[in-house]
């Protein structure tokens, strides 16, 4: 039957401002000592805590080698052993080699032995660049197959948007896009159990590979039982598995979409599956800077946009010296002091603090402003992305953090992160010893467990 | 070779730039064109 009408299809992950960087070439630059280039991003040893004598000897690492041993050890399997095997993150206080010799096993630090017997590189050169390859995929957010993801989610609302019924066309389509969806969610969902269930014991290769055979159902139930997943999206994601299952094992529902017969009906289902893998983007801690910055407690966003638009500045005095300098000329602006309120979607429209409105009518500065706003606002977006990553908290309870020190309530904050209020509970016993002196110098207070907590009785009184 | 230090990630280049220039005391202008001319 054909439809006609128009459709509108809204998705949870918001295509731009999702963080997508995927893997990409590694370049090494010299900028006053090696600096690993992926993508926009960039990785570089910067000294341990304020001992500036240490400085001589972090620029040891020489450019030549570090770009030799890249390139050199990509394909080696001993060396992909070691990536896997390191952390994702280190503590702050302690220097890197220091720490990964501690923390990894030893048939790993054996193998990086070997590794540098075998090549011309050293230990704790080998180890240096596979602390790199393990971070780069995490807060690289290195999946190729979100990219993937979302060409084909857009190909398949376009469809749905241009045409009147379900054909084989459309079906093909959206078969890609439901395979590409349930690859998202296993893959993130595995790392969401490793990083949750194993934090520490994740460093072994032996329990590594018992998460990853557990099949995707008994992972998705460990999230539910930590209750970093709530029983209605584990509900909604089991169904994403059945209905995938459904059209692979059964060409005759493949061909007319198990039942889906109207665009509307192949619609909803694009839109709860894309908001089950929104889900998981958020709960492994990827896609989280928004969240922060709309929610985020008030000293906390005030570091993040000050530190913003010193960047944008910086990247303005090279990029667009003229315009702004126009902007440093006008009276009304304090570009230094630009705030603008997170919470409105178009910070344009919103500015707070460094600029004066009144009886400005200067339209072509104004278009000025308003780009220089816009770049800061996605330069915002960065620091929080970078401090996620450099808080000794993981990147999903640093947001946690963050929204608690806002005051929020915790079924607020459960909603916002896509998680149970009692996951956020349970964090707040713990944050306030876990979280080192970087996070208490951004949220300046981190609040403490207070009352007791029972379920509520509400349905047992019933 | 000892390599005493943490391993920073960053976000995009001002990030990286001003941190290496506040680090080292060189400046943004210099760090920047060596940072064109060295990216492929």
């Amino acid at each position: 039957m054909g439809d006609s009408t128009d459709l509108d299809v809204s998705f949870a992950i918001d295509a731009e401002t999702v963080s997508l960087s995927p893997i990409g070439e590694y370049q090494v630059l010299d900028l006053e000592g090696p600096v690993v280039i992926v993508g926009d991003a960039s990785y570089r040893v910067v000294p341990v805590g304020e001992e500036s004598d240490l400085s001589e000897d972090v620029r040891e690492l020489s450019v030549d080698e570090i770009r030799a041993a890249l390139s050199e050890l990509a394909d080696n399997d001993d060396f992909q052993s070691i990536v896997d095997n390191c952390p994702t993150n280190t503590p702050l206080v302690y220097d890197d080699i220091d720490y990964l010799t501690r923390h990894l096993p030893t048939a790993s630090l054996q193998k990086c032995g070997e590794l540098s017997e075998s090549t011309p590189f050293e230990k704790e050169l080998l180890l240096q660049v596979a602390y790199v390859e393990r971070q780069n995929s995490l807060v690289g957010h290195s999946d190729n197959v979100l990219e993937y993801y979302l060409e084909q989610r857009a190909e398949i609302a376009e469809k749905l948007r241009s045409t009147d019924e379900i054909d084989s066309d459309v079906e093909r389509s959206f078969f890609s896009y439901l395979l590409l969806a349930s690859a998202l969610i296993e893959e993130l969902t595995t790392e969401t159990v490793l990083n949750e269930l194993f934090r520490e014991e994740g460093r072994l290769d032996s329990i590594t590979e018992h998460v990853r055979s557990m099949g995707h159902a008994k992972r998705l139930e460990k999230l539910c039982d930590i209750q970093i997943l709530t029983e209605g999206d584990h509900g909604s994601l089991v169904e994403v598995k059945k209905r995938r299952n459904n059209l692979v094992h059964d060409a005759q529902k493949r061909a007319g979409l198990d039942e889906l017969e109207s665009r509307r009906e192949v619609a909803q289902i694009l839109e709860k599956t894309d908001r089950c893998a929104s889900v998981l983007l958020t709960i492994s801690g990827k896609n989280i800077e928004s969240v922060i910055a709309k929610r985020g407690c008030d000293p906390y966003i005030e570091h993040a946009q000050s530190e913003a638009v010193a960047d944008t500045i910086t990247t303005w005095e090279q990029e667009y010296p003229e315009r702004l300098s126009r902007l440093h000329d006008c009276e009304q602006a304090a570009l230094e002091k630009i705030r603008w309120d997170t919470e409105e979607s178009d910070p344009g429209n919103n500015i707070t603090e460094g600029f004066t409105f009144e009886g400005f009518d200067n339209e072509v500065l104004y278009e000025i402003l308003m780009e220089f706003v816009g770049d800061a606002s996605k330069a915002f977006l960065d620091r929080i992305d970078a401090d996620a990553n450099e808080s000794n908290l993981d990147r999903f309870d640093f947001a946690v953090m963050v929204l608690l020190c806002a005051g929020h309530s915790y079924g607020d904050i459960a909603r916002w992160l896509d998680t149970d209020e009692k996951y956020v509970q349970r964090k707040e016993n713990v944050i306030a010893w876990r979280a080192s002196k970087f996070e208490k110098g951004l949220v300046e207070e981190i609040p403490r467990p207070e009352d007791q907590t029972w379920p509520s009785n509400t349905e047992s009184d019933d | 070779m000892s390599a005493k230090g943490q391993l920073r990630r960053f976000e995009n280049r001002a990030q990286l730039l001003r941190h290496i220039s506040e680090e080292t005391g060189t400046d943004i202008d210099t760090l920047w064109d060596e940072y064109e001319a060295q990216v492929e």
